[in-house]
């Protein structure tokens, strides 16, 4: 059985999610949604740190050595001088692995973030569920209905 | 008023704007898909007449088209510094603009991103500008300017356009829940099944703020780039250290006007004056005269070390535009983004929503004519004599030029209908 | 605390005037080079409390008055200056004066300049103290007379040594070395602070941890700007400068080290967030970044003109004391 509270007030909200958690019911049984981001949630369920983090750092190490990897290797694959530059132009190839650091830790954390999020969650577009602009708990007692 | 009902009142209140256009909006709409086809037309009368019926020439390559190149993408830093940069810096006044910052940043990018085309002449050979592997084992030219601008300027899109979906999918949540119709299906598969759980905000939070963080150099780093396309000449008045920096602080100028000239109209057409404040104004005002401040700065010092140099040619320059051939828009840029925006010194005038929005029209002519005459004087007039030449834009530049605003303003007022233009959730979490 | 200050500061020209006078010219730019890091210090840290005031920021608030506080110590580099000036032979334009690079004008001016900004930030405290109207004004004139003085900083008594060299960015970047410098300081207080009162300041502390952070990349795009536009025109009057500076040891060296402590390291070091806030990782950031300023102005200045090091490092303590015991030694102000 799912029980559920609905708040429009956040303070009202924490409280009652504190209360549910210090009474001894599991995190894993609640399931909360609110209109936007509420740190406190994060420290009362005792979520897990998220792995974006990685995913981004994976991101720009990738772009950077992308970055010098390429422009570094295509000069020397045809070196052809030119406006008198030497054919690895340090200076000038920073640039370019500067920008695609932050393209491929942009774009990696993105697909991070659909990944870690599950999203697109199909079943949830195709059931049309909804989130109001309310404040909601809802408990799984683990009861028959 | 409890806060269920005002973030009732809010949801209702943004999403009112995207209801059935009035009479003003469709007007507005005509006139700028009309002006986008005269830049189309333009457009596909040079690619068969060759480029040779726009008015560059030696010694005058680089004219209108690399102006509004540079024009826009200027525009566009102004969205990502209001998404990405108050951001970071928490202020609170941010989030009642950075949704149309952010459709304008995207918007403006996609309307710099044709000019590179457009002045290709032969634009279909645009994919030659890509490093992609041919038989011919040629690799682009990294050690140019050009390239560095291919790489920053997808990497802006890119990222801002990641930036303002992410963004948009709570609210695209939200819209989806009060939308019926074909709307309530194309948010209910946008918004990619968004809940609001808090394992889902976590990765969000998380998600928006590396993106934050990503984009704030970049903001910095592509309008250098862009700057550096001239400083990495050698002619004067072009190579010169400060022209990142002053440029950068110049496109953030340009945008906050550009924001201004969008958002006052808009704010009063849409009815959501109580959401976006004249305190609001006045903070962007304040980055307006702070920004026409670095600019200044940079037009003094650039102007007393040419002097201070010695140099005959750099004096030569400085000379010529303040006297030469283009000394009107000369000194029509100083009076526009130097002189006029001192007056926000008054708090007034900072908090007088139609003086700023006249303002803003001032800098945004004021700051097209920097770049004209920062890219048309130094060509015109560089070391030697002989290879002097004046530069006038012909018709089929000015009406890019024209199609170009239109593009910009068609696609803006199509987002004022299709999407909320204001972040409804981070309202609500700020109001909370 | 005021008169102690101001005492301290009289204390540290009479001090430098004496080195100097031992010296006696042979110092070369050593006073130039202690007063530029000192000054950096303390412009940037009033220069900081005046940009937090005039954007509303509010994570500042409790470190306020006490960066404020700092000012009357601006009072003592105009006399510095005026204690140089009797030293300009170092500058090869001193031979064959033009309009702008001429020693009376010169000393005037930033002279003038230097004093402009003391007395704007004096009145700046003074308005602020009273919670007078014009305070604001008289922030926005210090902000202006700032940017104006660590620019002639920039191009008089540094660039013109290599005169006619130009580099339009050198003003702007010394203004906004300044800033980092101010917020390296601003980062070792709060640090000294949060372990006496944690709640109030561990907050300053991370704010200030993270401008470190991108204020480490906001100098190494400015000094990129000036080296890749210099290097990519590869112009003879220009290249000269830096080539001077990058490829002859032991600049080269330098150059490498100042680039390491002022971006690389610093960025490394606190990039994590539990780095933030242990003072081991802030002080060797802020230190780092204090270090590279001084080695960074070395480079500069050495190959065009001699700098005494023993000089120097007198004239480091010498304005050093009154500072850090300002800084170190102020007692908590009462929560504002």
């Amino acid at each position: 059985m799912i029980r559920e509270y609905k708040f429009d007030d956040k303070a009202a909200f924490l409280n009652r999610l504190e209360e549910l958690v210090r009474s001894g019911v599991h995190p894993r049984r609640l399931t909360v949604t609110t209109p936007f981001h509420v740190h406190e949630v994060e420290h009362i369920l005792h979520l897990r740190p998220s792995w974006l983090k990685l995913f981004t750092l994976i991101g720009a190490a990738a772009g950077l050595t992308a970055g010098f990897a390429f422009t570094v290797g295509t000069a020397l694959d045809w070196p052809l001088r030119t406006g008198g530059k030497p054919i690895v132009a340090l200076p000038t190839y920073i640039i370019v692995a500067f920008e695609l650091t932050i393209l491929f830790g942009g774009v990696i954390s993105f697909l991070g973030f659909l990944f870690l999020s599950r999203f697109p969650d199909i079943p949830a577009i195709v059931s049309g569920t909804e989130c109001g602009p309310e404040f909601i708990i809802r408990e799984d007692t683990g009861e028959a209905v | 008023m409890s806060l269920g009902t005002y973030f009732d009142q809010l949801e209702h209140d943004v999403l009112a704007a995207m209801r059935k256009p009035s009479k003003l909006y469709w007007t507005a709409l005509a006139v700028s898909a009309a002006a986008f086809a005269l830049g189309l037309g333009c457009w596909g009368w040079q690619i068969y007449e060759g480029l040779g019926v726009a008015g560059i020439r030696s010694p005058v390559g680089w004219g209108v088209y690399i102006t509004d190149f540079v024009f826009w993408v200027g525009i566009a830093h102004s969205g990502t510094l209001i998404s990405a940069v108050l951001f970071l810096f928490r202020a609170k006044f941010r989030c009642s603009f950075n949704r149309s910052a952010e459709a304008m940043t995207v918007i403006a990018v996609m309307t710099a991103g044709l000019f590179p085309l457009i002045h290709l002449g032969r634009c279909w050979f645009f994919y030659w500008l890509m490093p992609y592997p041919n038989q011919r084992h040629l690799w682009v030219n990294f050690r140019s300017p050009l390239i560095w601008d291919v790489f920053a300027v997808s990497t802006y899109f890119t990222i801002s356009a990641v930036f303002f979906f992410v963004g948009l999918i709570p609210d695209l949540a939200i819209a989806r829940r009060r939308f019926t119709g074909w709307r309530h299906w194309v948010f209910r598969i946008l918004s990619l099944g968004w809940q609001g759980t808090a394992e889902q905000w976590k990765h969000y939070a998380w998600l928006y703020m590396f993106l934050a963080a990503f984009a704030t150099p970049l903001v910095i780093s592509v309008h250098s780039v862009v700057s550096w396309d001239f400083a990495m000449s050698v002619i004067p008045g072009w190579h010169t250290t400060i022209f990142a920096p002053y440029f950068v602080a110049g496109a953030i100028f340009s945008g906050t006007a550009m924001v201004i000239t969008l958002v006052v109209p808009m704010r009063k057409i849409l009815g959501l004056d109580s959401y976006i404040t004249v305190d609001h104004f006045e903070a962007i005002a304040k980055i307006l005269l702070f920004t026409s401040l670095i600019v200044s700065y940079s037009y003094i010092v650039e102007f007393v070390l040419a002097w201070y140099s010695g140099n005959p040619f750099e004096i030569a320059h400085f000379s010529f535009r303040a006297v030469g051939d283009y000394r009107y828009l000369y000194w029509l840029m100083l009076f526009c983004n130097g002189l006029l925006p001192l007056t926000l010194f008054v708090k007034r005038l900072r908090r007088n929503l139609k003086y700023l929005f006249v303002l803003s029209l001032f800098v945004n002519v004021g700051m097209w004519l920097e770049r004209f005459v920062i890219i048309v004087s130094s060509l015109a007039r560089d070391f030697d004599p002989y290879n002097w030449g004046n530069y006038a834009p012909r018709f089929v530049e000015i009406g890019v030029t024209i199609g170009s605003f239109g593009m910009f303003f068609m696609l803006f007022l199509i987002f004022t209908k299709m999407l909320p233009v204001l972040a409804i959730a981070e309202v609500k979490e700020h109001s909370s | 605390m005021s008169k102690r200050v101001t005492t301290l500061a009289a204390a540290a020209v009479i001090l430098a005037l004496v080195v100097e006078w031992t010296f006696r010219g042979a110092s070369g730019m050593a006073l130039v080079v202690a007063v530029l890091f000192w000054a950096a210090i303390c412009q940037g840290m009033v220069a900081l409390a005046a940009a937090a005031d005039l954007s509303g920021a509010r994570w500042f608030l409790p470190l306020r008055g006490h960066l404020m506080g700092i000012y009357p110590l601006l009072f003592a580099f105009p006399a510095l200056f005026l204690v140089f000036s009797a030293n300009l032979s170092v500058y090869p334009w001193l031979g064959h004066p033009t309009r702008w690079l001429e020693p009376n004008f010169f000393v005037i001016r930033n002279v003038a300049l230097l004093l402009l900004t003391a007395v704007a930030a004096h009145l700046w405290s003074g308005a602020d103290r009273r919670g007078a109207r014009s305070a604001k004004g008289y922030c926005t004139l210090y902000l202006f007379s700032f940017v104006v003085t660590q620019s002639l900083m920039a191009f008089d008594w540094v660039m013109s040594l290599e005169a006619p060299w130009i580099n339009t960015l050198f003003g702007a970047y010394f203004f906004i070395e300044a800033l980092y410098l101010g917020i390296a300081a601003t980062a070792l207080v709060a640090l000294l602070r949060a372990r006496r009162d944690p709640a109030r300041y561990r907050p300053v502390l991370v704010d200030a941890t993270k401008l470190i952070f991108g204020f480490a990349l906001l100098w190494a795009g400015q000094i990129f700007a000036q080296y890749l536009t210099i290097w990519y025109g590869n112009i003879p009057e220009e290249v000269g400068y830096v080539y001077k500076r990058v490829a002859v040891q032991p600049y080269g060296a330098m150059a490498v080290f100042v680039l390491l402590a002022m971006f690389v390291l610093p960025f490394g070091i606190l990039v994590s967030r539990a780095a933030k806030t242990r003072p081991a990782p802030v002080i060797a950031a802020a230190g780092l970044v204090m270090a590279g300023y001084v080695v960074e102005k070395l480079v500069f200045i050495l190959p065009a003109a001699p700098v005494h090091p023993v000089a120097l490092a007198l004239e480091f303590v010498i304005l050093g004391v009154p500072v850090a015991g300002y800084l170190f030694a102020r007692p908590d102000a009462p929560p504002s």
